[in-house]
């Protein structure tokens, strides 16, 4: 039996203002996943990670984590009781001490973890004296990644949350993440423009395109799926594309087609040697060349 | 401690102290007068003295230590917009009204306890400085107090609405409204200087029970436009 989704969202919509920034919206995400959320600069991500912790509420549609609704503000509370979140912008208290704010966020958690945050401390190498407003931008990144580990969550909602870290503490990150999703069956929700680590630490990726899902599935399985063609005929390549234009999007350069598919890998090969192909090669595609090849003009 | 409290205790801390060096221009004025005036020019200015009190300082006062809790303010600055840290202090497990009613509870608790403080401190300050005639008696201190948490509301539900800057010059224009009303000795239940003095014929009791009727509709009002607005 399939557990149920850590988040389900379906038909989510919302606007802001004339800016259609969620346009029907369906997205699942499996309990114990480390889930990527991917998509261009206005896509919709933020949007939906707000309308999740109910800062927001939907226009249409409906999001629910832990199978309870997100939007009244009662379950939104128990939500966000389970939940830590890595917001879009890293600021905290600035009248706060990193300690201050450590013990004021722990007040909120009971299943707070003092020896996991004392760990990250250390190895992020904060001064728990500091004041948030003197740590620069990478150094808030890693408080927030402190915050956020040793809450004992069932759910991590992380917008950017290597912003501003150098190779080290990023590597840190995202192990640190791995490390708690496989200790303690969390699942994460993971928001980045840095595809190479979603890449390295997802296992489902999430893409959203103009307010949609284009891609919500396995990463693994995607990437066995998804491979790029290329199919180099005798003559001209043009007498080929209406018949392989239905699977996928075909880029011709002279005598070549090039053709990124998802689908029916062995019936395409059938289909280009049928229509005169004389060479077909395949590869598989990065998260970067298949975030591109989905969602450039 | 409540982490809450604590985070309003941050937010008014330096609030409180500025606040203390407000009321300090008071005191310092009386005594320059005390000090300069002959016997029989000072009544009179301290009596502008007591007015500024009133009219100006106690509604700057309750508009310093106002603040919506779901907006984090900085200790001094009014920074225009959200302060960045709002997405994290909203994503913590509390419902916004409990964020309102921490940060007011807070906020009123030390303006009630600066204008106790003060209006005894004027009174000592009085026969001390040797100014006859023109210090606020002991028995005005309840309308002092509940008229300060009027300003009080107001301005909280006014940062609710607005950023901090806005809403502060929303309120200095209202609160300068009333205090210019009531300076130019306007007549009715809006003139708060005669009603703080109890002026006038003024029923205290009524009165302070419309005061406070108010201050609960307009915290009120803060909260369920705290559970509408979206942040």
């Amino acid at each position: 039996m399939t557990p149920a989704p850590a988040i389900e969202i379906q038909g989510l919509a919302r606007s802001f203002g004339k800016v259609e920034a969620l346009r029907g919206l369906d997205l699942r995400v499996p309990q114990g996943s480390l889930a990527g959320l991917v998509g261009l600069n206005g896509a919709g991500k933020t949007t939906t990670l707000r309308i999740l912790l109910g800062q927001i509420r939907p226009g249409a549609g409906e999001a629910s984590v832990f199978g309870l609704p997100c939007a009244p503000e009662p379950s939104s509370v128990e939500i966000r009781r389970r939940t830590a979140a890595l917001p879009e912008q890293k600021a905290l208290f600035p009248y706060m001490t990193v300690a201050e704010v450590l013990r004021f966020t722990r007040g909120f958690y009971p299943g707070w973890r003092d020896d996991r945050a004392q760990r990250l401390l250390t190895d992020f190498e904060l001064d728990p004296k500091r004041k948030t407003c003197t740590l620069s931008k990478g150094q808030l990144t890693k408080l927030h990644l402190v915050l956020c580990l040793s809450r004992g969550a069932e759910l991590m909602l992380l917008d950017e949350p290597t912003d501003g870290l150098d190779p080290v503490a990023t590597e840190i990150a995202l192990q640190a993440m791995v490390s708690l999703v496989a200790e303690t069956g969390a699942t994460i929700l993971l928001c980045s423009h840095r595809l190479n680590e979603v890449e390295q630490i997802a296992d489902h990726l999430c893409l959203i395109h103009q307010g949609r899902a284009l891609l919500d599935e396995s990463l693994d399985g995607l990437k066995a799926r998804a491979r790029r063609y290329l199919f180099v005929f005798d003559d001209a390549a043009e007498k080929a594309e209406p018949a392989l234009v239905r699977f996928g999007r075909l880029r011709r350069e002279g005598r070549a087609l090039s053709l990124v598919a998802f689908r029916d890998g062995h019936a395409l090969e059938a289909e280009a040697r049928a229509l005169g192909a004389v060479s077909v090669e395949t590869a598989p595609l990065t998260l970067r060349e298949l975030f591109l090849e989905m969602v450039k003009p | 401690m409540n982490p809450l409290w604590l985070k309003s205790w941050c937010e008014c801390r330096y609030r409180y102290l500025l606040v203390w060096l407000l009321s300090g221009v008071v005191l310092f004025d009386l005594a320059l007068f005390s000090l300069v005036k002959r016997t029989a020019d000072r009544a009179d200015l301290g009596e502008w003295v007591v007015l500024f009190y009133l009219g100006a300082v106690v509604p700057i006062a309750a508009l310093v230590l106002a603040g919506s809790g779901v907006n984090t303010q900085t200790s001094w600055g009014m920074a225009p917009g959200l302060h960045p840290s709002t997405g994290f202090l909203l994503s913590m497990p509390v419902r916004r009204s409990a964020l309102l009613w921490t940060r007011a509870s807070m906020g009123a608790a030390l303006l009630l306890s600066w204008v106790v403080a003060t209006h005894l401190i004027l009174i000592q300050a009085d026969s001390a400085l040797g100014v006859p005639g023109w210090s606020l008696p002991l028995s005005t201190l309840p309308a002092v107090a509940v008229l300060a948490l009027l300003y009080f509301g107001v301005a909280t539900w006014l940062t609710v609405l607005f950023d901090e800057l806005w809403s502060s010059i929303i309120a200095l224009t209202m609160f300068g409204m009333a205090a210019g009303y009531s300076l130019a000795g306007g007549p009715g239940w809006a003139n708060v200087i005669t009603y703080m003095r109890l002026e006038n014929g003024y029923r205290q009791v009524p009165q302070t029970v419309f005061c406070l009727a108010l201050t609960a509709g307009f915290l009120g009002l803060a909260q369920y436009s705290i559970r509408k607005k979206e942040y």
